[in-house]
Order: C-alpha cells, then structure tokens, then sequence
C-alpha cells in the first residue's frame, strides 16, 4: 500500500503547472476544484501510505524512493530521493489534510479576489514544496523544499502587494529566512565534508559509529538549529512572524500556523540523532524554545489586532515544540506539532471568518459582542481557544502536558518553569482575545455593522471539521496516567526517534504536574475574566499605573528597530561607504595624495577628459602595490 | 596525438570571420542579418568539432596547442556562449542602430582568441590569444560610434587593459626568469622544486594574477567593469561578462590548481588568493546594493561571481569551478538578454524605475527574468544553486570554513538587490508605459534556451556533471 507515496507531492506539482500554464484562461470555479481536488488526492495517498506503514515492521524502514540521481560526481552525491517513515508520513498527513480544508475555505474567503487564480497557484506550489520538504530523504533535497516553501512564504505574504506594507512584510520574510538559511547551509555542508553524504540514513550510521566528535556535532547541530529559528520564527529571528499577517488569512493558517513554521521543530526532529548526541546543543535548543515562548507570549498580551495575537502566539507555541525536543522528548515535540496545526489553524480560519464578517476589520477594540451574530464561527473558536489554553480533554492539553512533563522528568526545572508561567500567559491572551471579540459590549463602525453576516459554508464547513479534531487529535497520545501503552503517537514514531534514556516519574508526580498545568490554565482564564468581563477598568489602570512597561510590550521590546539600526542601516552604511568612500573617495585622496604620480598620469591620460580613467589606473595600480608588498615582506 | 586536426576550432571560426568580412562589403545593409546566420552556423560546425574530438587528445605545434577534454569543454561552452550573445544582438543592432558588419567579425575574432587561450598550457600563446581577444573587444565596447557612453567604455577599456596586458607579460618574464619556462607545468614545477629564484617567481605569479584578475573582474583590478559593461552594447556586455570571465579562469585554474597541491610551497599565493576572493566578495555584493542602473547592477554582480569562482580555485575543485561557470553562463546571458528584450528602437529600458510592473505586462519576459535572478541569487532548483552549492561545499571540505561563511553572508547581502529587481518587475505600479518592440525571434530563442539552460543544471544535472568530471579526468597534470 505504500508503492505510490511518492506521487504525494508530485499531483500539487502537476495541478501548479497547468494553473501556470493555463490558469488565465480557465474557469474560476475549475481553478478552485483542481487546486483543491489535487490536494485531496495527496491526502488520500498520504492516508493510503500511512495505514501501509502501521502493516510495515520497522526492519523495512524507512522505504525509500529513489526518482533519479541528482548529483553524482565525485565524492559528492545526492539523490532526488523521498523517503517514507512515521515522520515524514505524520507530516504528510498534517499538510495534506489540513491543507486541504484551508484549500476549502479559500474558495470561500477569496472568492471576490482578483487574484483568485494566482493565489491557488500559488497555495499548491507551497504544498509541493512542502511536501518535498517532509519527505525528502537527504538534507539536499529538504533544503530545496526548504528554500521552495521561503519563496511561496514570500509569494503569498506579498499577494497584496499594492499594499506597501503587504511588499514589505514579504521581504522581511524572505530575508530574515535567508540568513537562517545561510546556517543551514553552512550545517549542510560540514555534515557533507565529514560524513560524506546528506542521506538521513547514513548520516545517522555514521554518528553512531562516531564518524564526528562531539564538538562538531555541536557546532553542526547549533548551525542547523539556527536555520530553524529563521523558519520557525524562534529568537533572534522571530521578527517577521507578525509582519507575515499581511497575508491573506488562509495563508497565514497554512504556512504561518500549521506547517511551514513548523518546519524547524520537523527538521530537529529528523535530525535527532545528532542533536542528542552533541547533547548541550539540545540545551540551547530547550532554552531557546522556553525562551522564545514566554518572550512571545507577552507581546502577545498587548496587541490589539487578532491576527498578530494569534502570530505571537504561534510563536511562543513553537517555542513549546522546540522545548520538547530540546529536552529529548521529539515525539512530545512533535505531537504539538501535530495538535497545533489544528488548533491554530483553527484559530486563524476562525479570526479569518471575523474578519471577513466585518468587512476587513482586525482590531479587536472594534469588535466585541460578536456571538450572537456568528452561531457557528464563535463555538469553533472557542474550542480552538480552549485547545491551546490547555484545558483537559482537548487536544492542546495533552500535548502541551506532555512537554512540560518530559521537561520536568529530565531535570530541566527551569525551562519547566518557564513554560508553566507561559501557559498562564496563553490562557490569558487567548480569552482577552474571546472577551474582546465575542462579549462585552459592541464597539463596530457602523459601515461594518451593516453588513455584519456569518460567513458561506465554504468557510464554516472546514471550521467544524478542525473544531472537531481540535477536540480528537490529543486521543492519540494519552499520558500514563491514563493507563500505560495508550499513547500510540510516541509508539509510532519510535522507529524514527532513538530516544537515549527515559526517565520516568512515579504516577503521584505526574499527577501533581498534570493538576498544576489545569491550575494554571484556569488561573489564566480567570484573570482574563476578571480583567475583560468582571471589571474592564482593570486593564486601563494598570496600564496608567505602569505606562514604561506597557510601551515596552506594546512595541515589541523595539527588537524591530534595533535589528533595524544593528544589521539593517548598518549593511546600508557599508554598502555606502565602500561605493562613496573606497570607489570614489579614497581615489581622490590617493590622488591627491601623490602628486607626482597624479601629474605622470594625468600628462598621458587628462587627453581622454574622461575624468576617472586616471583614478582607475591608480586604484589599480594601489592594488599592484599591495599585492606586491604582500608578497615580498 | 600530434595532428593538424587540432587548429580545426580556432580554423573554422577564423574563417568564418574572414568570410563575414568579405561578404558584408557585398551585402545591402538591410541583408546584414545573413552575416549573423553565417556566423551561427560556422559556431555550430565549430560546436560539432568539439564534440567529435572529444576523448582523442588532439594537439600541434609540439603541443602548443592541445584539444584535451577540458579544453575542448571550454571551448564549447564559449561557443555557445557567442552562439547566444549572436542571437540576442540580431535585432538590438538594428534597433540601436549599430549594424555594423564588422560586429561579427570582431566577435568571431575574440572567440578564436578565446579558443586559443583554453587549449593551450603555454604562457606565451595565451597571450597571444588574450591579445587578440582584447583588440576585438575594445573595438566591440565602442562599436556604438555616436554614442558616448560607449566611446568613454571603449577608452577606458582599452587603457586600462593594455595596462593589465603590460603587468601580465611583465609576469611571464619574471616566471621565465624563475624557471626558464612558459609552459605551465614546467613552469609548477620549476616553481615546486624550490630553486633560488623564489622570489622572482612570486612576483611573476602575482603579476599574472594581476593580468588575469582584471580580465575577470577581481578586486582591486575591477573598476572598469562598471562603467565599461554599462557603455558597451548591451549583448558584448553579456559577452564580456561571461567570455572573458571563463578563459582567464580557465588559464588561472591550470595554473594554481597544480600549484596548490604543494600546500607549504604556495602558502603565500594561496593567502593572497585567499585575500582577493574575500574582498571581492564582499565589495561586489555591497556595492551593487547601491546601484539604480540594471546593467551595473548586473556588473558588480558579475565581480561578486568573479569572488565565488575564486573561492573554488582555492578549494582546487576543478570540477566545481567548471559547473560554475557552465551555470554562470546561461543565467548571466540569460538576465542580459531579458534586459535587451526591453528595448525599442533607439531606446533601452536601464534604470530600476524602467522595471515597474513589468512583470505583468510583459509576463514571458518577466518570468524568465525571474528565474534567471533567482538563479544568481542561487536559488533551489536552478543551476546558480547547484553551482553554489557545489563551490561552497568543495571549499568546506578544503577547511575554508570562513572562508565559506563569507562567501554565504556576501550572497546573503546580493540577495537584497537581486530581489529588488524580481519587486520592481511584479510588485509596483508602473507609472509610465514601457514600450517594446516585440518582434525578435531570435533573441527569444536565446532566452528559452538560457532558460533550458538554467533549468537543466539545476534539476537533471547528471550528464552534464558526468561530462564535466571527464572533462577534468583528462586534466594534462
């Protein structure tokens, strides 16, 4: 059942060429089904090979699919090869059907837009790319899907660009996701030169057979993991996460909730292996994450529009993935993932459908009061909020506790903490969000108020449907506490994730873990409670009362404009100094500088009036000097 | 083996030109576009020479000149390097009022020089054909008489290059004087072996640095390119950034890939190497931010190239340089030809502002530009990533770890202006109509096939690669 797995990314592909090549032409309502109809079929295949992977024994694995050899010269090999294991298939299976109902609810959302084929292009190019990213075999092919679903990242956070913000934001992206790449790169590389291949398979023999030290392991482990900041939007490169919202909405479910994002914590993940054997880079790791979660989370507490709430918030949840990695726990790790991509994406359908209702409206200081006038939109929010509070029985909570408990076991008290105190957070922000948007009174412009309506079923249908395993997914994991040997998602993945060492606590101390986690999630709910609906004044007079602190958040910690003044301006000045000062100025200088030579030169060349030739001559001749001087002394 | 067959490339593209020369006083000056398809099929029986003596090992003049695979896959590729600048400049000369007959002949003239330059491993006859590379371009840069910018192009080029000529000659003597030799092997060797003259023998190296460094556009030796490529014609200035870029890596590689295997020996060189590849690097890239103009965009982004291909003489991965170049060319004339298709008559589109919009009303050509700068950018799955890729890999598993981290960081900054162009062309309103003229075949053919080009090395590079590595195999050292 799993012979055709590699058709999985390659029908996005195909259905991406025809839109290319005829999308002008065709029908808006062919467009929308082929782009969605194509994803579906991935996800039917992912499906497929997922159910032949559970009837596979794990000597077989992963099954690997060789197309062709892309590079083979020399010592250096690669091939265009997708593999299929229990992550990839994980993987596969979030990204089509996820995708998928995104794919659903923009037929809705973009249907008035002008670029409605260019947007559906766009969206399947993204889902190849991903796909490629997920199921390549090597680091070569990963970092071309890597690099892919940058582009369409791009591509998608610009589709408005005759909104200057829009282009904007699109090249932050891009370029901040450079940089992470660079490291990437330059990870790739050094596991080229010393292991001698980028195939997941040998490059985990080899660290086993102690081809690296565990130094450079480090060093190669901390590159890679500064590539997935810059993918996953972690500290220091977080910074164009928020600004990505200029995006359509779906778009930001998609890419920048439910899969592209993750795209790090998945890229840890295959390459555990190496993480846990250089050991202080998965420190980093955790710190990193637990860092990166509070540091979101309170930005998240101030801002008023819904879509950078949720932003911040996708942030700081991935920061929990990165936790549970960094502390060894991969599966706990990658079951948020999992979960997550349902909930945010939930989430942001959701806020999309808000929106949509008030006519493009995002600042939730002008919304309020909305339940009765959503029947459906509200509900499904409030499951997607209660998910990622960590309320029981949904699918947040389990995923989240097994985290924070994996963290706690393996004696990292502190990045425990931390996460525990970012829970409270995200239960507050996350019911500030709900206050504000579905209760109180209503604050509407009066323009929006008239055509306040709930959105087509196009849009509703997929909202129930993620609500749905927004409630389910967290069934598969189940803590110990429950009952042993129930959480089938760690089981699953165990082929894949060679766990070191496993530390286990005694059920008392589980439960204890488990009822501080609801403590603080209701706790946090509470506050918001008090603060929103109780007593809204609250809010106001501790703003009065500590204005520095609240600037402080509502601006970000200004990490923006210092990024802006270190790297920015300071590339900027370089490249003006080094045209201004090296190719114009220091000519003169050095032309004024040796009149002798001046003169001999200017006698033959100031015939010509070019005017520069004769500072060319010198720098050139400066360049002969230098080189020479080099050589001799 | 010792034949005659070996002149038959050099033979035939010098008979094309002077066949050329003789029919353009016969020919009307609107019939001069036959001149151009003479042309082309002289490169096509030259082209299919190569291929034929592929693996024989061809050579005359007591080995003056050899067809050794490499040289034979130089060859070819700076056919089809002339063979495409032919098919961009059909139209362009006639819009731009430069149909010239003797535009192909200079053309055909520099390609011989070319052609000599990479088959043969002796200092002397390199210069030769350097030389006669040279005449034929500064003739070409200044081939638009009544423009100026393009007189000051043809001056300064050829002030500047008899300048770097003088420092390259001054060098073989010096090497000469080391080693009593001007074959290179000879020469690696009498270098290697340590004799008294180690000094003479480093400044003779390091002023055929200097020649060569100014034919592909290093650091310090660089100034010119600006202001040249954007005087000259816009095809030469595609010829010049791809042409004499190969040869003078071609003729470097030979030189210091060898000599670097004696890694105590040329500590020095190697610094200074190490050096210019750096400073290049960084400067091409930074500078090129500043840039309004298209075609000087283009120019320092050819320099900063310059800095990466250095990068692989250092990390002495002959293959990796080839595959650069092979690369470099198709995307680099490829962006060039993009730039001449928005042209009309008497007029070019070079400033940024140009390039509003472009990208909608002009889709094909938007694209394809598209593709072309993301390649330069070296983006997955062209064939300017594979090639990146490639260089940058070689140099870390040579130990040039910051080496590597520079060259990343500087192709991280060229990013920005790249990109820029690619946000021009697809994300601002034009506000005023850019007029082109549409009817030019041949120059669309040109774009596909860069286009096929760029594709191909970057996603089934496999035969290409098997070539390349034979190529290198055959290596006379």
């Amino acid at each position: 059942m799993t012979d055709y797995f590699w058709l999985i990314p390659f029908i996005p592909a195909l259905s991406t060429l025809i839109l290319v090549l005829f999308g002008q032409k065709l029908p808006k309502k062919y467009v929308s089904f082929q782009a969605c109809f194509a994803v579906f079929a991935s996800f039917a295949i992912s499906v497929i090979s997922f159910i032949g992977l559970l009837q596979t024994s794990h000597e077989h694995l992963p099954i690997i699919k060789n197309l062709f050899s892309w590079i083979h010269a020399g010592s250096f090999q690669a091939d265009l090869a997708l593999q299929l294991d229990p992550l990839s298939s994980i993987m596969t299976l979030v990204v089509t059907g996820v995708g998928f109902l995104i794919h659903v609810y923009s037929v809705g959302y973009m249907a008035d837009d002008e670029g409605y084929t260019r947007y559906f292009t766009y969206l399947n190019l993204f889902t190849f790319a991903m796909l490629i990213l997920v199921m390549g075999s090597n680091l070569v092919v990963m970092f071309v899907g890597w690099e892919g679903v940058g582009l369409c990242s791009y591509l998608l956070i610009g589709f408005w660009f005759d909104k200057h913000s829009a282009a904007n934001a699109g090249k932050k992206a891009f370029i901040v996701n450079r940089i992470g790449d660079a490291a990437f790169l330059l990870g790739i590389f050094f596991i080229f030169t010393h292991i001698g291949s980028g195939e997941f398979s040998v490059i985990n023999a080899a660290i086993g057979g102690g081809a690296i030290t565990q130094g450079l392991a480090t060093l190669i482990a901390i590159l890679l993991f500064v590539g997935a900041t810059g993918k996953s939007a972690q500290i220091p490169l977080y910074i164009w996460l928020p600004d990505a919202m200029e995006g359509p909405t779906p778009v930001s479910a998609l890419i920048h909730a439910a899969t592209m994002v993750t795209a790090g914590v998945y890229m840890v993940a295959r390459m555990n292996v190496l993480f846990t054997f250089s050991g202080s880079a998965n420190s980093l790791v955790a710190i990193i994450g637990a860092v990166t979660a509070v540091f979101a989370a309170t930005m998240a507490l101030t801002q008023n529009d819904i879509k950078r709430v949720l932003a911040y918030s996708t942030i700081s949840q991935i920061g929990y993935m990165f936790i549970g990695c960094g502390v060894g726990a991969y599966a706990a790790g990658m079951f948020h993932l999992f979960t997550h991509a349902f909930f945010k994406s939930l989430l942001f359908l959701a806020a999309g459908s808000v929106i949509h209702a008030l006519s493009g409206e995002l600042n939730m200081q002008k919304m309020g009061g909305l339940r009765k006038y959503l029947p459906l939109t509200y509900p499904t929010f409030l499951i997607g909020a209660i998910a990622i509070a960590g309320i029981p029985f949904l699918s947040g909570f389990f995923s989240k506790d097994a985290i924070l408990t994996s963290a706690y076991a393996n004696g990292q008290y502190l990045v425990w903490a931390l996460g525990i105190f970012c829970a409270v957070l995200t239960a507050f922000y996350m019911f500030r969000l709900i206050f504000l948007t579905f209760f109180g009174n209503e604050r509407l412009e009066p323009e929006a108020k008239k055509h306040l309506h709930e959105s087509p079923p196009a849009m509703t249908i997929p909202l129930v449907l993620l609500a749905f395993f927004s409630i389910v997914a967290g069934y598969v994991g189940l803590p110990v506490v429950v009952g042993k040997d129930l959480n089938f998602f760690g089981r699953f993945l165990e082929p894949v994730i060679h766990q070191a060492h496993e530390v286990h606590l005694s059920l008392g101390t589980e439960w204890m873990l488990i009822l501080i986690s609801i403590a603080v999630a209701v706790t946090g709910i509470f506050i918001a409670w008090v603060f929103y609906i109780k007593n809204p004044k609250i809010p106001k007079n501790i703003v009065a009362r500590f204005p520095g602190l609240y600037k402080l958040l509502y601006n970000k910690y200004y990490v923006d404009e210092i990024y802006n003044t270190l790297f920015v301006n300071s590339t900027i000045k370089g490249s003006e100094i080094v045209y201004d000062h090296f190719d114009l100025k220091v000519i003169d200088g050095v032309v004024n500088g040796s009149a002798k030579t001046t003169n001999f030169f200017g006698k033959v060349l100031s015939y010509f009036q070019t005017g520069y030739i004769k500072d060319y001559a010198l720098i050139f001749l400066l360049g002969v000097i230098l080189l020479l001087g080099y050589l001799l002394f | 083996m010792n034949t005659i067959y070996a002149l038959f490339p050099v033979l035939i593209i010098v008979a094309a030109s002077l066949l050329v020369m003789i029919l353009e006083v016969f020919l009307k000056r609107e019939d001069r576009s036959y001149l151009a398809y003479i042309s082309l099929l002289f490169l096509i029986a030259a082209a299919a020479g190569c291929v034929k003596f592929w693996d024989k090992g061809y050579s005359y003049f007591d080995g003056n000149l050899s067809l050794s695979n490499l040289s034979l896959f130089f060859c070819f590729i700076l056919i089809i390097a002339t063979f495409l600048v032919i098919l961009i400049s059909m139209k362009y000369l006639t819009l731009q009022n430069a149909n010239y007959g003797e535009y192909y002949v200079l053309l055909l003239f520099a390609l011989s020089g070319m052609i000599i330059m990479v088959s043969s491993s002796d200092l002397i006859v390199i210069f030769l054909g350097l030389e006669v590379l040279s005449l034929s371009s500064y003739a070409l840069a200044g081939l638009r008489r009544e423009d100026e910018k393009s007189n000051e192009a043809a001056v300064k080029y050829f002030l500047l290059g008899s300048f770097a000529s003088a420092f390259l000659v001054f060098g073989i003597a010096f090497l000469y004087g080391a080693t009593q030799a001007t074959a290179i092997p000879s020469i690696v060797e009498g270098l290697q072996s340590g004799s008294s003259f180690g000094t003479l023998g480093l400044v003779g190296l390091g002023l055929v640095v200097i020649g060569f460094g100014f034919k592909v556009a290093v650091v310090p030796f660089h100034m010119w390119t600006p202001d040249v490529y954007q005087g000259a014609p816009t095809p030469i200035t595609a010829f010049f950034s791809v042409g004499p870029k190969a040869v003078g890596f071609a003729v470097l590689l030979r030189i210091f890939i060898p000599y670097f295997k004696d890694a105590l020996e040329s500590q020095l060189m190697f610094g200074l190497l190490w050096i210019i590849a750096a400073i290049t690097m960084i400067a091409g890239n930074l500078i090129a931010l500043r840039q309004t103009n298209v075609k000087r965009i283009l120019a320092y982004s050819s320099i900063a190239h310059a800095g990466y291909l250095m990068v692989a003489i250092l990390a002495q991965d002959t293959q990796s340089l080839v595959f650069y170049l092979t690369a470099y060319l198709f995307m680099n004339i490829g962006a060039f030809a993009a730039v001449i298709a928005l042209g009309k008559k008497d007029h070019e589109y070079l400033e940024l502002e140009d390039y509003k919009g472009i990208g909608f009303r002009y889709p094909w050509i938007g694209a394809t530009f598209a593709v072309f700068l993301i390649s330069l950018a070296g983006f997955p799955p062209t064939g300017g990533f594979l090639a990146k890729f490639y260089v940058f890999s070689a140099a870390v598993r040579q130990g040039l770890v910051s080496l590597v981290i520079i060259g990343v960081l500087a192709s991280l900054v060229s990013v920005f202006y790249y990109l820029r162009i690619i946000i021009y062309m697809y994300m601002k309103e034009p506000s005023y109509d850019v007029e082109i003229n549409i009817d030019n075949p041949s120059l669309f053919l040109a774009l596909f096939l860069c286009l096929y080009g760029v594709l191909q090395l970057g996603i089934f590079p496999g035969n290409i690669l098997v070539l390349i590595s034979q190529a290198v195999a055959a290596l006379p050292f």
